[in-house]
């Protein structure tokens, strides 16, 4: 029977297409979408058992995990996240049988919800869900163990589950940021390292504030910042092992040092030499220490930054008579210039995706982020600030965090997407210049 | 008596305590003090008037025969127009005066610009200011550079006014002056 | 008063305190290295972060020792019944050229028509926030101005002739124009696409729609073909066609002239994101 239902079938089928072309079967193009925020839907988390915890009890930390992850949602400009007060508070059995219905009628395209719980040991477990509210479809789930007071870190990584699950890229929520934080009068600036996770909670500092340190920059391993400091009146650069907080000064140069960065590997750092008025970019191979010297134009050569497939190497160089970009190829050979246009073009930073390096667009009186592909063209400017400065990459080449310094010199931090939509200030306790970004933490 | 030994205990606890206390908050640097660190720039006194009674080989004996500690740069320029090298001359010839005195030339930026640009422009006009006191005959190995770039304003404020100050590289004596 | 007392306090016993302070300090410093001999300590000085997160014990997507409560089979929203289309989920991870479907055969006669007995209809939706306006067939003109412009010059829809050569009471080309223009006005509202990706601007999916005659879903939107889609974008990829799907799912039920059900029983949705990007 089937057989010949399906012959059948078949036959009409085929009559159709021979005897009516205008019977085919309709095909819609969709080309407009709505460019809007997804709404998505995050409960507060709920506990099976009320715990204390010395970071408060299982139940507060369960309310405090659904609003980091709503933050974090939010601050990326790609979600909406449903006024939590309007939100069904799920019980921990309904975590995996959610109401969809009761989100459906929200308008939440997505669910993000999960557990708290206290383990014996001593640790919290945070289980986390992601449901497709129209599907109905578990579209992912992870579960972390973390000790108590790493709670938030857990919220961090779903949320990072969440983001990467529904825009398909990686996330970049459970990360660090290292910068500067400034206080007093310009004249006598004390500008400390400081460091703090992405959403500007544990705050630390590193150093003292007794010299200038400057234009710290992230090791892809996360555990090594370099940085420059006027220590003993000496500028140049160092390397501060987060950990240990063992310094150490890079190399035997007799000159000042400055503008450092990691290769993507890890394994060399690069950093501007300065000789006799002139500027250098010269590479260090951190386990044997060598030195390689990549520029030796009589100009000044810095910021490198170097491609994600540690091939290339950008930087900024005057030997045209401006600042402008130029890129090489790591061993220092094939140097081509790839900014034009009106004005000045400097400190440029390759994204950690590799299609595009940030940098700062001079033009008119203005400091502004751009972003510019490496062959040059795509030029497009995201920011209008006064003077806006030191672009570092979110992990995922999507975000810029970037120092924001206003007339009269007050200095804070912001980031901006690649649309250039989105750009929000990051908190910070006191001033703050030269972000760098981290590496997704392990 | 006994309350002496609760004073001393308390103060001992106080004392250790206090020791404890640091080491333990080493890791994180204590908050920003209250008043800024003393930076090695001087503070740019306008010169003493012309009779002025300073203490031949002082810094204000230099400060009176130079004219000034400092001079200026156009934007983005790191090149001594004909007032720098008035000033420059001067001071060459007070260091030649005094050739046990040791100078630290400092280059400084404006706010107008990116930091390790005017980092290496900091550098470049304080190398310009040190080769011309060198052709001048002051013996390179008594000057050393440092570049603060954009670090270390004279003056705050962001107007041009401001900016023009800014630009400039400073001679500072480190040793071997009068007191 | 008590300024004097305390001034003199400790000048008298400054020795003792000392000694005390001494001897505390030793103690102190015995009992310091002792601890760090026996435990070690759990973050180095100066440690930051990182030690203070240990991170283990991810559940995966796979089936999951941690969840809390029993039976983490969700529910599936798929009609079971009808043999005649398996409710296809969409790929989880696109393979890398997806292969469309061997065309199921159409249903154009009335007699195949009815064993399409329509499944559960999918739970109706709030309709989606942004541009819920009721579709007024009515208004099918001003659309097809907007969409398709070269469909508006011609005759309106009682006047078109009937044929040139379709199969007869098809539709003229105007009233498909319409349809599409109502099918494209009621789905794109709902569509996120998601934006600023790497590869946006190379991507399209094709979704195969069943619908009831009331509008609702006869089945899950089936997943037909995609473009742009590499081994290095496949989680982009997979996310680029679930919006394309989750749009369909909201915006379900269509509202559709029920003249022209044989046209719209089943179709095809292209979404092609580049214009907007």
């Amino acid at each position: 029977m089937p057989t010949t239902a399906r012959v059948r079938r078949l036959l009409a089928a085929l009559l159709a297409l021979a005897a009516a072309p205008a019977a085919a079967q309709l095909r819609v193009d969709i080309t407009e979408g709505l460019a809007a925020p997804m709404p998505v839907a995050v409960p507060v988390f709920p506990t099976p058992t009320v715990t204390p915890t010395p970071a408060g009890d299982t139940a507060t930390i369960g309310e405090a995990v659904a609003r980091i992850i709503t933050a974090n949602l939010q601050g990326s400009g790609l979600f909406r996240p449903i006024d939590r007060a309007a939100l069904p508070r799920p019980t921990h059995a309904e975590i995996l049988k959610p109401a969809f219905f009761a989100y459906r009628t929200l308008a939440a395209q997505a669910l993000v919800s999960g557990f708290v719980t206290a383990n014996a040991d001593g640790t919290l477990t945070v289980g986390c869900y992601l449901h497709d509210v129209f599907s109905e479809e578990e579209l992912a789930r992870q579960g972390f163990t973390v000790p108590v007071a790493g709670w938030r870190r857990a919220a961090h990584k779903c949320s990072d589950m969440v983001y990467t699950r529904l825009t398909g890229e990686a996330g970049y929520f459970d990360t660090r940021i290292v910068y500067v934080s400034e206080t007093g009068p310009r004249t006598s600036r004390i500008k400390r390292l400081a460091i703090m996770d992405q959403d500007g909670a544990n705050h630390r500092f590193l150093t003292s504030g007794q010299n200038i340190v400057l234009t710290p920059r992230f090791a892809p391993s996360q555990q090594t910042i370099s940085y420059m400091s006027f220590e003993g009146n000496r500028p140049r650069v160092w390397l501060y092992t987060l950990g240990s907080g063992r310094q150490e000064a890079v190399g035997t140069f007799q000159s000042m040092t400055f503008a450092p960065s990691f290769s993507p590997d890890g394994s060399r750092l690069l950093l501007s030499v300065m000789a006799s008025g002139n500027a250098d970019i010269q590479a260090v191979d951190l386990a044997s220490r060598r030195i390689t010297r990549l520029t030796s134009a009589s100009a000044i050569d810095t910021s490198p930054s170097m491609s994600p497939d540690g091939r290339r190497i950008v930087f900024e160089s005057d030997r045209g008579g401006t600042q402008q970009l130029y890129v090489m190829n790591a061993d220092g050979s094939g140097v081509t210039r790839i900014s034009f246009g009106e004005g000045r073009a400097a400190s440029p930073a390759w994204s950690p995706r590799g299609d595009l390096i940030a940098f700062v667009r001079i033009r008119g009186g203005q400091f502004r982020i751009a972003v510019i592909r490496p062959d040059g063209t795509g030029e497009r400017v995201l920011t209008d600030g006064w003077q806006d400065e030191n672009p570092s990459w979110s992990p995922n080449g999507r975000v810029i965090v970037f120092t924001r310094t206003e007339r009269g010199g007050r200095s804070t931090l912001r980031s901006v997407d690649l649309t250039g939509r989105n750009e929000r200030a990051i908190p910070t306790p006191l001033e703050a210049s030269d972000p760098s970004w981290s590496s997704l933490l392990p | 008596m006994s309350r002496q030994i609760a004073l001393a205990l308390v103060s001992a606890a106080l004392l250790v305590s206090a020791c404890a206390k640091k080491r333990e908050s080493l890791p994180p640097p204590p908050p920003p003090p209250a008043t800024p660190i003393p930076l090695p720039e001087p503070a740019a006194p306008p010169p003493p008037a012309v009779g002025t009674t300073a203490i031949p080989g002082s810094m204000a004996d230099f400060l009176a025969r130079a004219g000034s500690d400092r001079v200026f740069f156009a934007l983005d320029r790191y090149d001594l127009d004909s007032d720098a090298r008035l000033t420059l001359d001067r001071q060459a010839a007070w260091l030649r005066q005094y050739p046990a005195v040791r100078a630290t030339i400092e280059g400084h930026a404006d706010e107008r610009g990116t930091r390790e640009y005017n980092l290496a422009l900091g550098e470049r006009r304080a190398n310009a200011a040190r080769n011309y006191l060198a052709a001048q005959g002051v013996a390179a190995s008594r000057m050393t550079v440092i570049s603060y770039g954009k670090e270390r304003p004279a003056v705050e404020g962001s107007n041009e006014e401001a900016w023009a100050q800014n630009r400039r590289a400073v001679t500072v004596l480190v040793s071997g002056m009068a007191n | 008063m008590t300024e004097v007392r305390h001034d003199r306090a400790p000048a008298m016993t400054e020795g003792r305190a000392l000694a005390i302070a001494a001897a505390a300090h030793l103690a102190l410093i015995a009992a310091l290295s002792l601890a760090i001999h026996r435990t070690p300590p759990p973050f180095a000085p100066g440690d930051i972060t990182p030690v203070e997160f240990v991170d283990i014990g991810a559940v995966t997507t796979s089936p999951s020792p941690a969840p809390p409560a029993p039976a983490p089979a969700p529910p599936s929203p798929a009609p079971d019944p009808v043999e005649a289309a398996p409710p296809e989920p969409l790929p989880v991870a696109p393979a890398p050229a997806p292969l469309p479907q061997p065309a199921q055969p159409r249903d154009t006669t009335a007699q195949d028509a009815i064993p399409q007995e329509p499944p559960r209809p999918v739970p109706r939706p709030a309709p989606a926030p942004p541009a819920p306006q009721p579709f007024d067939p009515g208004a099918l003109e001003a659309l097809i101005d907007r969409a398709a412009p070269r469909a508006a010059r011609r005759p309106p829809p009682g006047t078109e002739a009937q044929g040139r050569g379709a199969a007869p009471g098809a539709p003229g080309p105007q009233a498909l124009a319409t349809l599409e223009a109502a099918i494209r006005a009621q789905i794109a509202p709902c569509w996120n696409p998601p934006v600023g990706g790497a590869d946006v601007r190379a991507m399209t999916v094709v979704l195969r729609i069943r619908l009831n005659r009331d509008g609702s879903l006869a089945a899950p939107p089936e997943f037909v073909s995609q473009t742009g889609a590499t081994e290095a974008n496949a989680s982009y990829a997979r996310a680029f066609v679930e919006t394309a799907r989750r749009a369909v799912l909201r915006c379900s039920p269509l509202d559709l002239p029920t003249a022209l059900y044989p046209q719209w029983r089943e179709f095809e949705l292209n979404f092609d994101p580049r214009v907007m990007t």
